[in-house]
């Protein structure tokens, strides 16, 4: 299903006031929080592990540790770029202990269809090329590539979560964009060829 | 299409969380809210034991060195006598002992400081 997640609805001002209702004692007011974040933690976790189910079991497991390290949260940076590190750095965690399937780019499939062309599929099996190509990235370009394209934070915020500078991150992200360049460009001259 | 708005394109694609996920959610929090806190460890009441027990093995070894080297020194001038060899194992033995006594409080300590965090526990829950 395809369903548009804007950044633009979650308001910073309501996370600020539910946090400091769930420090104060009243867990429901948690569950605000849960229902502003849940679509980007989730969706977030499946650009790490490409499985629907274990998205939702690693996003869960990122509010339970933003709930328990609720109170380390300063004020000096956004909720939003707090809560996304939490996740960040758990995902992360289980990218290493349960890497998901690695596909070599060279395996990435072709559209074969034949109703691609009319039929939309061209543009999803793209897509699904593309997505694969950025899950073959090596880490640090791919976790900046994600953040920052899919996740939609901005350069400031990007930066924040992986703890680098600004400057680190624009040479990953065009190192990562020069990568998916060359492997699509590889793809699309095999395509050719066949 | 530049790679910029491929990529950026992407994120039309997106998973929609499950009915229940908002409920799984909470259900883990508000288990989470009724656990008791974890036990901290004691540092400041185990910070002198282990100053103390670092200062003990220190004086053991500096102590199991120095007669080490009064035992060679003497064999190395060949006027030890049986006596003193003997005085010079007894020494080492010693040291051996107190080397001993040590580990053995501290293996001790341990079992007490685990039985005292399990009696806790226990009376938290």
């Amino acid at each position: 299903m395809v369903v548009q997640v804007g950044r633009t609805n979650l308001s910073a001002a309501e996370d600020e006031s539910d946090v400091e209702k769930t420090l104060a004692g009243n867990v429901d007011a948690f569950e605000g929080i849960v229902r502003r974040w849940q679509g980007p933690l989730i969706n977030f976790a499946y650009r790490f592990c490409r499985e629907r189910g274990r998205a939702e079991e690693l996003a869960q497991e990122a509010f339970l540790r933003a709930y328990r390290s609720l109170a380390s949260w300063r004020r000096d940076s956004a909720f939003s770029t707090w809560l996304i590190s939490v996740a960040m750095n758990l995902y992360r965690t289980e990218y290493r202990r349960r890497p998901p399937e690695f596909i070599g780019f060279e395996d990435v499939p072709e559209p074969r269809d034949i109703r691609a062309e009319d039929g939309g599929l061209q543009q999803r099996n793209e897509d699904k090329a593309l997505h694969m190509a950025v899950q073959s990235l090596p880490t640090k370009y791919r976790e900046a590539v994600v953040l920052f394209y899919l996740q939609d934070l901005s350069l400031a915020e990007t930066a924040q979560v992986l703890r680098i500078a600004e400057g680190t991150l624009k040479a990953r992200l065009f190192r990562g964009r020069e990568m998916l360049r060359k492997k699509l460009t590889v793809t699309e001259e095999r395509k050719e060829h066949q | 299409m530049n790679p910029d708005d491929q990529l950026r394109s992407l994120r039309q694609t997106t998973i929609t969380p499950s009915l229940a996920f908002t409920a799984k959610v909470m259900s883990a929090v508000r288990d989470e809210a009724t656990m008791p806190a974890p036990i901290v460890f004691p540092w400041k009441r185990a910070i002198p034991g282990f100053i103390l027990a670092t200062a003990c093995v220190c004086i053991l070894y500096g102590r199991s060195i120095e007669a080490w080297r009064s035992v060679d020194a003497r064999i190395a001038t060949q006027r030890i006598s049986d006596s003193q060899l003997s005085i010079a194992n007894a020494v080492l033995v010693s040291s051996c002992g107190w080397i001993f006594l040590a580990l053995s409080l501290s293996a001790v300590a341990i079992w007490l400081s685990d039985r005292l965090v399990d009696h806790m526990q226990m009376k938290s829950t």
